[in-house]
């Protein structure tokens, strides 16, 4: 398990099956009235998460690499709670959603994963709990196999950043 | 050998390499190039047959050289497309070894094709997305970037003329594409996986999804997810870009990749079960609905028939599957439509007692309001100018509404708890008095209480106290002063009224004006 592994321009590397990827994010700067705002983690302590009416958050993955194809998916999760990221499930309100390496294989398509987390915050801070700090969770979900039992094989995808956009929309 | 010109597209498939190698060949496209482009091979029989280039690859128009037809009319459309009997996809776990069989044939007939052929297999899957340089009409649209948001309607148009050469080619007039139901049944169905001599459904994937594995748990709740989202456009996005893309990468081999994606056989089941939940997402209503902008209405695609001739639809001919596509799935009844949506309801809490409200034990007991805080009341007031309820205004009809908060049931009555306002005292509660509102129901309350139900509603209990109020002639400066009381009332034996207690406690009682209408 990786924890409070960041961010910027360090690759970030998913290797087995134990691994969860952990973003530790103290804050974020987001800037209103700009279309997007990206803004790398490690951030001011000082600064709330803003989620306003209009707009969107998204976290945003860079330069996804499969270097090889794990037998199952990437679940993505927020939380605050750093205690919680063994008992994480999909149906838990902190489930954001897969992660989708599909999308980028298409000729063209951004270097980028972006998963919308605008709900997720929404409900961290509406549950009383401040948005921050926030760790973003990446968590393998093995196939399970026709014997009962779950494949072991994470694969081992890497990410040259992750952040945090605002969009204004 | 084949060199077709049709309407300017120019198709010419390596085979052809022997008989255009001792003639010069002259295609004019002058009218999409702007220039008269002059192609020549030579007679090289050293020359290996990949060494042809495309047409495509040596005159720079790419893909807007192509002439694209317009739209199809709507009565064109049904005209030639709609006539035959309603067809019904089928969830691949029911389908037949017959109709399986068929499956293979048409994908083996296609597969027998030149890949020029627009109803091959290879010129279909190309239109997806392809590795080839050749870049023939209608290749490679699938993730034409900036048209996400057509994902749903371009692979429905796709399906369908897939669908309609499968068919052709299969020589079963009923032949659909089935569905991987994968939110039931998350495990491949065997005719995919079976490792087999010539069987087209096969290929190498992940191991695990081969040999019988089920795909993640949490990609069906990334479909739930999905179809809880009302927007049409955050909806699509939402399914493309996580549990659609997840079935895609979780099978993987061919499927994983774009622009190989379709060449497996399993993207067609997938994509079947995406139209679908479509459909599903739509009959769910409740604000859902397929987009009415005319970005989308007029976006159109070019796809080809059976018989290989070009057909152009646009968004607003692939709403409505059953009516303008002649298909349906065999799961899901008839779309009739939503409903009209219901008018808008605000409620806003206007007074509000403090914790513990009541506790009776016993016969009756009174909850007193003047000693509560009235500042949302002043609020109120304050931003909507006046003291009087607007009852009686049918555009803008409001009600009182009083939420009994919390309700806990130690005793039940042999009998009812009835609710008066302002009720005076020294008066015996009288149920057809302008003063009683209703009866408190604590049939729901000790349900929720005995059966420990903590996330269940029910210990909230509602009541319409408008006509009351009405009545009363209360308005917003009255109700601050107001009482509550509760009268446990027994049944009636001869006439005769059977003494009876109850215990419960109310944690809170709010009075609150909900507003509908324009």
């Amino acid at each position: 398990m990786l924890t409070g592994c960041s961010t910027g321009n360090n690759s970030t590397t998913i290797t087995n099956a134990t691994d969860t990827v952990l973003l530790y994010k103290k804050d974020t700067a987001l800037v209103a009235g700009i279309n997007v705002t990206q803004t790398i983690l490690h951030l001011p302590e000082e600064k709330k998460l803003e989620v306003t009416k209009k707009g969107r958050l998204l976290l945003v993955l860079d330069h996804p690499t499969v270097i090889s194809a794990p037998e199952g998916v990437y679940e993505i999760y927020l939380t605050n709670l750093l205690n919680d990221i063994d008992k994480l499930t999909s149906s838990q309100q902190s489930f954001v959603s897969l992660l989708d390496l599909y999308s980028i294989t298409a000729p063209g398509a951004k270097q980028q994963v972006e998963i919308d987390i605008t709900q997720q915050v929404k409900n961290l801070q509406s549950t009383g709990g401040s948005a921050t700090p926030l760790f973003a969770v990446l968590k393998f979900a093995p196939v399970k196999l026709a014997d009962g039992t779950f494949s072991s094989n994470a694969g081992e995808i890497h990410f040259s950043g992750i952040s945090v956009v605002q969009v204004n929309n | 050998m084949l060199i077709s010109i049709n309407k300017l597209q120019v198709y010419l498939h390596p085979a052809a390499k022997k008989s255009i190698m001792k003639s010069y060949v002259f295609l004019f496209v002058t009218l999409l190039c702007g220039s008269i482009i002059f192609v020549g091979t030579s007679d090289n029989k050293d020359k290996p047959a990949t060494s042809v280039r495309p047409i495509t690859d040596i005159i720079e128009c790419q893909s807007n050289a192509f002439y694209s037809p317009p739209p199809i009319s709507n009565e064109e459309f049904q005209r030639r497309f709609g006539l035959e009997p309603m067809k019904t996809r089928k969830n691949v776990n029911a389908l037949t070894q017959a109709e399986i069989n068929a499956i293979k044939v048409g994908l083996l007939k296609m597969k027998a094709l030149p890949y020029t052929n627009p109803t091959s297999f290879g010129y279909q899957t190309a239109i997806h997305g392809t590795n080839l340089p050749d870049n023939l009409q209608s290749w490679n649209t699938c993730h034409r970037a900036g048209e996400g948001v057509f994902f749903l309607a371009w692979h429905r148009m796709y399906l369908y003329f897939f669908e309609r050469i499968l068919r052709h080619k299969s020589g079963r007039a009923d032949l659909t594409l089935p569905y991987w139901d994968y939110l039931t049944d998350p495990v491949l169905p065997a005719a995919y996986r079976e490792n087999s001599p010539g069987n087209p459904l096969y290929m190498t994937r992940n191991a695990a999804i081969n040999g019988g594995g089920a795909l993640p748990a949490s990609i069906i709740t990334a479909f739930n997810n999905s179809m809880a989202i009302v927007p049409y456009y955050t909806f699509q996005s939402n399914l493309n870009s996580g549990p659609h893309g997840s079935v895609h990468t979780s099978v993987n081999g061919a499927m994983a990749i774009v622009n190989t994606a379709a060449v497996d056989p399993v993207f067609w089941l997938h994509h079947s079960e995406i139209d679908r939940l479509w459909e599903v997402w739509r009959a769910m209503c409740n604000g859902r609905a397929n987009p009415v902008d005319a970005t989308w209405l007029n976006k159109s695609y070019v796809f080809f028939d059976e018989f290989g001739n070009q057909v152009s639809l646009t968004g607003s001919q692939v709403v409505e599957i059953s009516a303008q596509l002649n298909y349906r799935y065999d799961d899901l009844p008839s779309f009739p439509g939503c409903p009209p949506a219901r008018p808008a309801v605000v409620r806003r809490d206007i007074l509000i007692t403090r914790e513990s409200a009541v506790q009776l034990n016993g016969k009756r007991q009174k909850a007193d309001f003047a000693r509560e805080s009235s500042t949302q009341i002043d609020s109120f007031i304050r931003r909507n100018n006046r003291e009087a309820f607007n009852f009686s205004d049918a555009s803008t009809s409001e009600r009182l509404i009083m939420t009994f908060e919390g309700l806990a049931v130690r005793q039940m009555p042999e009998g009812v708890v009835e609710v008066y306002i302002n009720q005076p005292d020294g008066q015996t509660p009288d149920f057809r008095s302008i003063h009683f509102v209703g009866l408190l129901d604590l049939f729901s309350a000790e349900h929720h209480t005995n059966h420990h139900f903590t996330d269940n509603p029910a210990d909230e209990v509602e009541l319409d106290a408008t006509k009351v109020a009405e009545a009363l002639g209360l308005n917003l400066n009255s109700l601050r002063n107001a009482s509550v009381s509760f009268y446990v009332r027994g049944a009636t034996l001869n006439r005769i009224e059977v003494g009876t207690d109850a215990e419960f406690s109310i944690r809170r009682i709010k009075f609150s004006l909900e507003r509908s209408g324009n």
